[in-house]
């Protein structure tokens, strides 16, 4: 990107084949701009149109908007090509423009004429009273010594210098250009080679990661969940989840790990984290008119009817140490007294509130029926993701940020000069441009120049 | 909220809008010591709102980053921190017309529209925990604060243009920079701000992927980051390939701190996501 006015011209005129028009036309910078906006307006409507939404959501116009891709959008093959596009896009401009970023950071041309010079955003025409040879010395001398790496040569009883500072900062847009290639790359290889799956796992169970829905494994990998808990703080709010997990192969104990929210499980490309939780529950009901009862597997938030009757009870939360001073939140973490509040509604409306003991039978409405909770299994819930590029993708964001560094905190600077040797002295032409920073180097290019850019100083001295 | 961190938000509050009156006064009366005035003002909004910052951080017991209210204080105070040194920098006092009126337009929003509650510390939810968090709304203060500034030199840049084709020559705008050392200003704020929002994004994602195992997902909020950075990108090429600059630049640099906006305030407000726990 950063180069100014380089964009790749075709100047022999020659009459071009196919080939050569594709190649122009993905390599030119207007079809990269009119990508990043276009992008940018697909994705507008992106975030304005539900994604993966139910059918219902996007009402009478449902047909339309999914064969436009518009439900799925950001995976729809439009989009896709877009991405893919802008992808050749950067890739040509990349290799288009590296040789001759090469030649400017490698061997800066020295000036051809006087001309050229004239030609620069800066410049200064100046008669001076030392000779050619020495002013041209003292000139090389002094920008080497404010950091320009500085190249000259006599022909023709002229001197010719260049100099250029930060010529590191020309890699910068081309590093940064690269960096996203690579993310694209890295992106791509996640969509195709990654996978995923979720697991709910109980407390003291194992199951093979080959048996998790969405994952291809065909390795003996198992995961045994040795302890699952809920870490509540002072006042109530859930401050994490905890799940100690050990993985096993054929067998054999590899790790075992307690894994939180943002610390996962990692294992040969293979992460596990902590995503979700629940728990287990069976609820017995016997009532009057049904003294065998009914058991009914539930989980918190999950109602149960009573049979007969126009009662119901709400499995609202587990709480692991009941203290009835602190009601509904729990004194520590640890199941020291776990209960299981659940609320009696009748009808719509909510008659009675209880913290129930496991296993011990509940009377509810006045004797008309009776709950008991036998069984309360907690389980911790995984997601096992494995992503192969994702690691491509990190590498993309460095390169991504040290080709943005370069770019706009070290910047190219170019300054020319033609010494020619006059009756009594010498004239000097200095020429300097820079692509960024147009001020700073205004500033800078006076400093460079200082010494010399009066006429005769020695004079205005006298 | 205890009463001390109120206090300390108020005193910001007032400082900044103090500073932003006092900087349009500059702009209209044309007194130096308006603008000097001004400036310490914004100096000791600066140092007010760091103490705020702080005391929340004490407070809560974590980097203070993580509700609307939180941010809109870290907001506010990247706005009038990247003000303090552009304005010596580039030697452009009257640039604090218009930008400290935005700082001060942040924290009227929470005045106005957030209720203690919302303002309250509460205890970070487990996926929030993670010192990712830090630097991506740490970088994201930067890049917000640099691109608020770029917006308000846009402004001053059109008006200074429509201001000079008039052929006036006095007026306001008369003692504005030269609009190409504007239009120059405003490219210099843009390429601070831009690799601090790639920062802030990247870190976003890497916090994502630990947390949530994925390191994009085309959440709302995480499409209109994405967008605001296409923009910028858009401005970068076009004003290096085309020469984009002046009007189109400035408009540009408009249209980009309007996405910025509505990543922080339109997303939460219109669109439900991963990140509507940011919200206020």
């Amino acid at each position: 990107m950063v180069q100014p006015q380089e964009e790749r011209e075709d100047v022999s005129g020659a009459k071009q084949g196919l080939v050569d028009q594709l190649w122009d036309i993905f390599s030119s910078m207007k079809l990269g701009l009119f990508l990043l906006l276009l992008i940018a307006a697909a994705s507008i409507i992106g975030t304005l149109l539900p994604q993966n939404g139910d059918p219902r959501q996007y009402g009478s116009l449902y047909p339309l908007y999914k064969a436009l891709g518009l439900t799925d959008m950001y995976h729809s093959t439009w989009f896709m090509l877009l991405l893919f596009v802008l992808a050749m896009n950067l890739f040509i401009c990349t290799f288009n423009r590296a040789p001759g970023i090469w030649r400017l950071f490698n061997r800066p041309s020295l000036p051809a004429s006087v001309e050229s010079i004239e030609r620069l955003s800066q410049k200064l025409a100046v008669d001076r009273p030392e000779p050619a040879d020495k002013l041209a010395g003292e000139v090389v001398e002094r920008w080497r010594n404010l950091g320009y790496r500085v190249l000259s040569e006599r022909k023709d009883g002229k001197s010719y210098i260049s100099a250029d500072r930060g010529r590191f900062g020309l890699w910068g847009s081309l590093l940064s250009h690269v960096g996203m290639l690579v993310i694209l790359v890295g992106a791509v290889i996640g969509l195709y080679g990654g996978e995923e799956g979720q697991m709910p796992a109980e407390v003291g169970k194992s199951f093979r990661l080959a048996d998790v829905p969405g994952l291809a494994i065909t390795d003996a990998m198992e995961i045994r969940v040795n302890d699952f808990k809920t870490i509540y703080r002072e006042d109530g709010t859930i401050a994490d989840w905890f799940s100690n997990l050990t993985l096993l192969e054929n067998g054999q104990e590899i790790v075992t790990k307690e894994i939180q929210v943002n610390d996962p499980l990692e294992y040969r490309g293979y992460k596990i984290y902590q995503s979700f939780y629940g728990a287990n529950i069976v609820a017995k009901v016997t009532s009057k008119n049904d003294p065998e009862g009914h058991t009914y597997s539930v989980e918190t938030g999950d109602a149960v009817p009573i049979a007969g009757t126009d009662l119901a009870v709400l499995v609202y939360k587990y709480i692991p140490d009941f203290d009835p001073e602190r009601g509904m939140i729990s004194k520590s973490s640890e199941p020291n007294n776990p209960r299981i509040v659940f609320v009696v509604y009748k009808g719509r409306q909510q008659i009675d509130a209880r913290a129930a003991e496991i296993g011990k039978p509940e009377t509810i409405a006045g004797g008309l029926a009776e709950i008991t909770f036998p069984q309360y299994k907690p389980y911790t819930g995984l997601t096992i993701r494995r992503d192969p590029g994702v690691n491509i993708v990190w590498l993309g964001c460095a390169l991504l940020l040290s080709g943005l560094g370069l770019s706009f905190y070290l910047y190219h600077r170019q300054v020319r000069a033609v010494i020619e040797a006059r009756e009594g002295g010498s004239r000097l032409h200095v020429g300097a441009m820079a692509a960024k920073n147009k001020f700073a180097f205004a500033r800078e290019f006076e400093g460079l120049i200082e010494p010399y850019s009066r006429s005769d100083r020695r004079d205005r001295e006298a | 909220m205890g009463m001390e961190e109120n206090l300390l938000f108020y005193t910001t509050f007032a400082a900044y809008g103090l500073a932003a009156f006092l900087y349009i006064c500059f702009l209209v009366l044309r007194k130096p010591a308006l603008a000097r005035i001004g400036y310490y003002v914004t100096a000791a909004g600066v140092i007010v709102n760091t103490a705020a910052l702080a005391v929340r951080s004490v407070v809560a017991g974590y980097v203070p980053l993580t509700n609307g209210y939180e941010f809109l204080l870290a907001f506010s105070w990247g706005i009038a921190f990247v003000y303090l040194f552009a304005e010596r920098k580039f030697q452009l006092p009257l640039a604090g017309a218009f930008v400290m009126p935005t700082a001060w337009l942040l924290l009227a929003y929470v005045a106005v529209d957030m209720t203690p509650a919302e303002r309250a510390a509460r205890p970070l939810m487990p996926a929030l925990q993670s010192n990712w968090l830090t630097i991506h709304v740490a970088t994201a203060m930067i890049s917000y604060g640099a691109f608020a500034f770029s917006f308000g030199i846009g402004l001053m840049y059109l008006w200074k243009v429509s201001h000079e084709k008039s052929g006036a020559t006095k007026g306001i705008a008369a003692a504005f920079p030269a609009s190409e050392k504007l239009d120059e200003i405003g490219y210099r704020l843009i390429a601070l701000g831009f690799p601090f929002l790639t920062l802030c994004i990247i870190t976003g994602a890497i916090w994502a992927e630990y947390a949530w195992g994925r390191y994009w997902s085309w959440d709302p909020k995480e499409t209109w980051s994405l967008i605001t950075w296409l923009i910028y990108a858009a401005y970068l090429h076009a004003r290096f390939t085309y020469g984009w600059r002046g009007r189109r630049a400035a408009w540009m640099a408009i249209i980009g701190f309007i996405a910025v906006l509505f990543t922080y305030f339109g997303v939460n407000y219109f669109l439900a996501g991963l990140h509507s726990y940011g919200g206020k």
